[in-house]
């Protein structure tokens, strides 16, 4: 993998590295001006070693999950590539016969003799090229007769000795084997085709081309990946496997002598530094050919480049999977760091109120955190990186298994480069958040501090003049300003490397010096103000202030979701903080706040004001529309997915936090129920409750690690349940599927002409494919009139009457399905299509050059009942064109299982028409009669049947289950990876239980003092962590499902499709007793270390 | 006479530090009688509290015997040493020694909850407690909103809730100006006399020590004098 969100690695490697150099820098400032400083905030690592322990598993939790993501990544992307060249070895670029516009039949498309003397001829004497090779190659039925195996759809290579020179193929040891062993009529056959009919050197395979049987002697075995899967079309090579035979007996069998299908080239250069890999140069000049023989009607099919880039594409896109899925735990891992270090300032508090008395500066007090902060941080960022790696290599090991079916070898691969940007990434995160949280602690009042004294509350004003108010706002910029200075000099240094453009370097750093110096000058006096006049109503209006501009800039000018959500968000916070400001209840506003942001990412309205005006969501949107002014127009993509977690979470815990004492007024009720344990209970939830801070940072890390993973689980199971449901089959039990070298146009007289000894058959549906060399489509009235490639699928009147495919929209003038289906059979100009073609809301764009309906069709389509879409059709071989109008779109549940029934479904009789009789045909059957396994059976009947014709069959029951089998697999792998996110709330726990023992020693032992039992003390701790870890828990759990029932019944996730909401409470409740379970054990130790607090030291402990 | 409630036999306290063996009881030996106030006086490091401690049951002597209302403590797992604090004995700190994130009635309430009284019958109990001591209107409030003497109070009204035999006060005037220490020894005072508690008071203030029908001076570990104070300013017992 070399980049990831189109930026090099390389570059995003040296940015990051620059960002920790420059933190680096910082500690080694404080280092040589102030030694004791650094030597203060080390010191504090010995103090208590178990604290310390915990708070690195705290820290490394960012670093381990982008270490995870990247090496995973990182490993897809080398495994996919290293298929790539152990597949093509030398091919460097494949040429084949050019479709587009050649009004020619599929058996016609070879390429001539000619094609190749020219090509050598052009480039004999052209040292980038290194050979030239013929090839014919062919998907046909083997047979091992003697053991009655066979392989339907086996791929078949015809090569002569000049392929020797691709060194394609290898023997299972892994050397090179050569064409020329062949002789006339010997065939190499790969691993799996040998494993499937029983074969090995000296037997004999025969082999069906257009029904005639040939028999071929097996002169040894390769490897899967001699270049089988680089010319596969649908199957991955371990399926089918595949034969290689000399040239002129593959040209004979399929008829065509002196013709190929393809021309493999091997520029310059082995297998990873051809030349074509580094340089286009080579590809245009096989693009000059092209255009000067324009009557060989050849055309570069694939390229080595391409093949490669997609493998890295697929890598970059695990990458950025894991990191999005991971972002949750990130977020909770970043709230961590953060608490640890409020909770190392609070235990130190009267300490930093002693230095600041004897003379030390906030300034210092900062610094000697941050040293402490860098100490914890470089150990922690190593170990976290490392661990990642290792929870990648088990992550492979999983993915290993389940890529192992789709023939992909997964090889573990390590690249630094991963490690040093994670390892990176997590230190600068790590410093940030420090810095943060190291200058809120050193802001204390001495007096207080020395005394341990609660601060006064942080947003009530004391004097509430505006012009206090005023001044408070004048002075955040002093402070913004410090924050945007280092930003502007980060994102700077980090974009001109990036960019490439450090060669104006120099203009840059004297532009922002010179501009640095003027806004310095402009704010020196706020400096005093800033000193002076802080308080919470100055953030809260420049908070206010942000949220307005972002709510603007998303909604009318960006379109950006997450602007306009978070803007919005902001401003609510904002506006609960002035209320506070000027005297409201904490309690009111942030209640009324957390209720109202709850309410405004998660439930629908509960009244119709808006909802009458089509908003269903939003209140901003539905006073602009009121007020016919111009209205909001946002898109979101997956971080929104994020965005409403985190907001979500937050709106809880502020509501929960604020309400609390409700808890402990209902847990009075049962106080004399509680018998002995009422007094610990009594301690357990009063603790929480008073530190409303630290509470609500840990009740929102397990909140939001557990509505990561329900929302996870429940979105999974739901889809699942959609997929692999019985709706799936379509009504169909099997799926039998012809070959095209060896068509069968009519599967019952097939199977009584091969005597078929198999179950009663009850229908059988023909489904005729034109794909095979592509189908061309395009909307009839849409702007653009240039045709993209659809799969185009003609249906009988069987398949129609038996299909049970429901549909998710119906044009105008179609009552139900029914209808729809019976204009299917009896309109030829009528077309249905599957839901894949329509266009996704959200711009995550559509992937491949594939046929998609405009924005404005899709979304017309969507809405009730739809104007019929008129389309043109077209074959692009011949030209013919065909007229036809979408009355319905198919649900995605069987074309999502089914994919071999996805496209634009038109009359049998159409694509007989327009595509010269189809290319192949697919047989959907049902069976009848009784007894177990009829499908299996039934399956098992077909194929042995129709062994010579080479069909493929497939009880869709059994496909059904291997889809979700694999489903299944990658939801569990997703939500294991997110299930990291869980060790930060426990991490949390511990940390604050750890911390609450060295807190409350004297209390601890007063309460002894005063009768409380060892007993009751442990129980007093255990109960407070699990009063915190259960309600978070509650909290995910709930959010959770709500997120998730908004995302499946909203329409934007689902499609509109009728999901019946089902929560998975298997998996949910073993999400709770993991989270539960392992919070517990982690206060069991300093439980423990409370109750055996010696009474006497304690109480003498100052 | 009274019945002796305390009796001290030959106690010795020896903490091992690691580096050294610190003696900081050497052979105490005393007897208190019930409704007595008794002030423990000495220099820091004398072993005032650790003889306070050792007598409460809180710490465990090294050597002898400690005897509170006819049982030896040493004859008492923790458990029950701990019920039998929670029940018979009250105590007063220097430093309070309030839980913060409790109501000042919350805090009274805690020993007898502990006890196994019921919650209703606590509150009341706490509320009568806090009148007692002159904080009835206070009972609502956390220690933060409260001064150093109606802390104290608090604390008084806590050691009092469970009609305890004896109090044990370390300093409890240490933390207050003369006025509040005047006024919480006053109250100290009427609850011996008007309940005939018994008090064992760690101070190092000779005013507090003359208000006590008895004061013993500790010198290094040892009782150095043990003195009847002729004319206590309060009770006798």
């Amino acid at each position: 993998m070399n980049e990831l969100f189109g930026i090099p690695l390389t570059s995003i490697m040296v940015g990051l590295l620059i960002l920790l150099a420059a933190a680096l820098a910082a500690i080694a400032a404080i280092a040589w001006r102030h030694p004791l400083l650094v030597r203060m905030g080390l010191r504090n690592l010995v103090r208590r070693p178990a604290q310390t322990v915990l708070i690195v598993v705290g820290l490394m939790l960012a670093t381990l999950i982008m270490s995870a993501a990247f090496a995973t990544g990182d490993t897809v992307g080398y495994s996919v590539t290293s298929t790539v060249y152990r597949s093509m070895a030398e091919i460097d670029f494949i040429l084949g016969f050019k479709t587009e516009g050649t009004a020619v039949s599929r058996e016609d498309a070879y390429l001539n003799d000619d094609v190749l003397a020219s090509l050598t001829t052009r480039f004999r004497d052209d040292s980038d090229f290194d050979a030239f090779a013929p090839l014919v190659r062919e998907t046909l039925p083997v047979v091992n007769t003697a053991r009655r195996l066979s392989e339907p759809q086996a791929r078949m290579i015809g090569a002569d000795a000049s392929f020797d020179r691709f060194r394609s193929l290898h023997d299972p040891s892994g050397r090179e084997v050569s064409v020329s062993a062949l002789g006339s009529a010997g065939v190499y056959i790969s691993e799996s085709l040998a494993d499937a009919v029983d074969a090995g050197a000296g037997d004999r395979v025969t082999v069906f081309v257009e029904n005639r049987p040939t028999e071929l002697t097996v002169v040894g075995v390769i490897r899967d990946t001699s270049g089988f899967d680089t010319f596969a079309s649908q199957r991955p090579a371990s399926q089918g496997g595949g034969l290689v035979m000399p040239l002129a007996l593959a040209q004979q069998l399929t008829g065509r002598e002196g013709r190929y299908t393809d021309i493999v080239v091997s520029s310059r250069g082995g297998v990873r530094d051809a030349l074509a890999l580094e340089d286009s140069r080579v590809e245009d000049k096989l693009e000059a050919f092209i255009e000067d023989n324009p009557n060989a009607r050849v055309d570069i099919t694939l390229t080595k480049e391409a093949r490669v880039g997609i493998g890295e594409l697929i890598g970059s896109i695990f990458v950025t999977f894991f990191i999005v899925f991971g972002l949750f735990s990130i977020a909770a891992g970043v709230m961590l760091i953060f608490l640890i270090f409020v909770m190392l300032a609070a235990e130190r508090r009267s300490e930093m109120g002693m230095a600041r008395a004897i003379g030390m500066s906030r300034l210092h007090l900062t610094e000697i955190f941050l040293a402490e902060g860098m100490a914890y941080n470089i150990g922690s960022a190593t170990v976290g990186g490392m661990l990642g790696v290792s929870v990648a290599a088990l992550l492979v090991y999983v993915m290993g298994r389940l890529f192992d079916d789709f023939g992909l070898s997964i090889v573990f691969h390590f690249n630094p480069h991963g490690f040093i940007i994670a390892y990176s990434l997590g230190a600068v995160f790590t410093f940030a958040t420090v810095m943060f949280a190291a200058y809120r602690a050193a802001n204390m009042n001495i007096v207080r501090a020395i005394h341990d004294l609660p601060e006064p509350r942080p947003l009530r004003a004391v004097d509430r003049s505006a012009g206090t108010l005023l001044r408070a706002f004048l002075a955040v910029p002093w402070t913004l300003f410090w924050i945007a200075l280092v930003a502007l000099w980060v994102v700077t240094g980090f974009l001109a490397f990036v960019f490439g453009i450090s060669t104006y370097g120099a203009g840059i750093v004297g532009v922002g010096l010179l501009a640095t110096w003027f806004v310095y000058g402009a704010l020196r006096r706020t400096r005093r103000l800033a000193q002076r006049h802080r308080n919470a109503g100055g953030w809260a209006l420049w908070m206010l202030l942000a949220g307005i501009a972002l709510v603007w800039t998303g909604g009318w000018i960006t379109g950006w979701a997450f602007a306009y959500a978070g803007g919005m968000t902001l401003a609510v916070l904002a506006i609960a903080m002035l209320a506070v400001y000027y005297g409201a209840a904490p309690r009111a506003a942030f209640t009324i706040a957390g209720f109202a942001l709850a309410w405004w990412w998660l439930l629908p309205l509960p009244f119709s004001l808006f909802m009458d005006v089509g908003i269903q969501f939003d209140p901003i949107a539905g006073i602009t529309r009121l007020l016919e002014l111009p209205r909001p127009d946002v898109d979101g993509n997956i971080e929104m997915f994020f965005a409403s977690g985190i907001s979500v979470t937050l709106a809880a815990a502020l509501t929960i936090i604020f309400n609390a004492d409700a808890l402990l007024s209902v847990l009075r009720l049962f106080e004399r129920a509680l018998g002995g344990i009422a007094p610990a209970v009594r301690t357990a939830v009063a603790y929480p409750l008073a530190a409303k801070f630290r509470t609500g940072m840990t009740l929102a890390m397990f909140g939001l690690v557990t509505l990561s993973l329900v929302v996870m689980s429940t979105l999974n199971s739901n889809f699942s349940q959609l997929f692999a449901g019985d709706d799936a089959r379509a009504g169909f039990d099997v799926l039998v599927e012809a070959n095209p070298a060896n068509r069968v146009p009519d599967l019952r007289a097939a199977l009584q002409q091969h005597g078929y000894q198999g179950p009663a058959i009850g229908g059988v549906g023909t489904v005729l494919v034109a794909a095979q060399f592509g189908a061309d489509a395009r909307e009839a009235n849409a702007a653009s009139t240039q045709f993209r490639p659809e799969r185009v699928i003609g249906v009988d009147d069987e398949f129609v009457q038996l299909a049970r495919m429901p549909l998710q929209y119906r044009a105008r003038g179609y009552a139900d399905d029914a209808a729809v289906m019976t204009a299917l059979r009896s309109d030829p100009a009528v077309a249905v299509i599957d839901a894949a073609a329509l266009a996704v809301s959200g711009g995550l764009g559509t992937v491949g050059n594939g046929f998609v309906l405009s924005r404005a069709t899709s979304a017309a389509i969507r809405e009730d009942a739809f104007e019929p879409v008129a389309m043109i059709v077209r074959n692009p071989r011949g030209g013919q064109e065909l007229s036809v109008r979408i009355i319905g779109v198919y649900e995605a549940q069987t074309t999502g299982v089914l994919t071999q029934l996805a496209g634009l479904h038109i009359s049998r009789a159409n694509v007989e028409r327009v595509f010269s009789g189809g290319d192949s045909e697919l047989f959907l059957v049902t069976t009848s009669g009784s007894g177990d396994n009829l499908d299996e059976r039934t399956t098992r009947g077909i194929e042995s049947a129709l062994l010579e014709q080479g069909v493929q069959t497939t009880a869709v029951r059994k496909l059904i289950d291997q889809q979700a089998q694999l489903s299944n697999a990658f939801s569990y792998l997703f939500e294991g990876f997110m299930g990291l996110g869980l060790i930060v709330g426990i991490a949390a726990l511990g940390a604050i239980a750890f911390r609450t023992v060295v807190e409350r020693r004297q209390q601890i032992g007063m309460l002894r003092a005063i009768g409380y039992t060892r007993r009751l003390i442990a129980l007093s701790f255990f109960m407070e962590s699990s009063f915190i870890a259960i309600t978070g828990v509650l909290m995910g759990v709930t959010l959770g499902l709500a997120l998730s029932y908004n995302l499946l019944t909203s329409g934007e996730v689902s499609e509109g499709q009728q999901i019946a909401f089902s929560v998975p409470w298997g998996r949910i409740l073993l999400v709770t007793a993991v989270a539960y379970s392992a919070s517990a054990l982690m206060t069991l130790i300093p439980a423990r270390a409370a109750s055996r607090v010696s009474v006497a030291e304690a109480l003498r402990y100052e | 006479m009274a019945e002796p409630i305390i009796v001290v036999s030959n106690v010795e306290k020896v903490y091992d530090t690691g580096a050294v063996l610190v003696h900081a009881l050497r052979g105490v030996s005393l007897t208190v009688q019930a409704g007595e106030m008794m002030a423990v006086m000495g220099p820091s490091g004398c072993g005032k509290t650790t003889l306070l401690n050792c007598m409460s049951g809180i710490d465990e002597p090294t050597k002898g015997s400690i005897i509170i209302e006819d049982t030896d403590l040493a004859t008492l797992d923790d458990n029950t040493k701990t019920s039998y604090r929670a029940r018979r004995m009250g105590f007063i700190f220097q430093f309070y020694n309030l839980l913060p994130v409790l109501t000042a009635v919350e805090n009274v309430e805690l020993p007898l909850l502990v006890s196994g009284v019921p919650p209703k019958k606590a509150r009341a109990q706490a509320d009568a407690a806090l009148a007692r001591v002159h904080l009835a209107e206070w009972a609502r409030h956390r220690p933060a909103q409260l001064s150093g003497g109606q802390r104290q109070r608090v604390t008084i009204a806590r050691a009092l809730v469970n009609h305890p035999a004896i109090v044990w006060a370390d300093e409890p005037t240490g933390d207050l100006d003369s006025a509040t220490a005047d006024e919480i020894m006053a109250l100290m005072q009427e609850l011996n006399r008007s309940e005939g508690l018994t008090f064992i008071i760690v101070t190092h203030d000779p005013g507090i020590a003359a208000r006590c029908h008895r004061t013993i001076y500790m010198q290094d570990g040892s009782i150095a004098r043990d003195v009847a104070n002729a004319v206590p300013a309060g009770s006798a017992p």
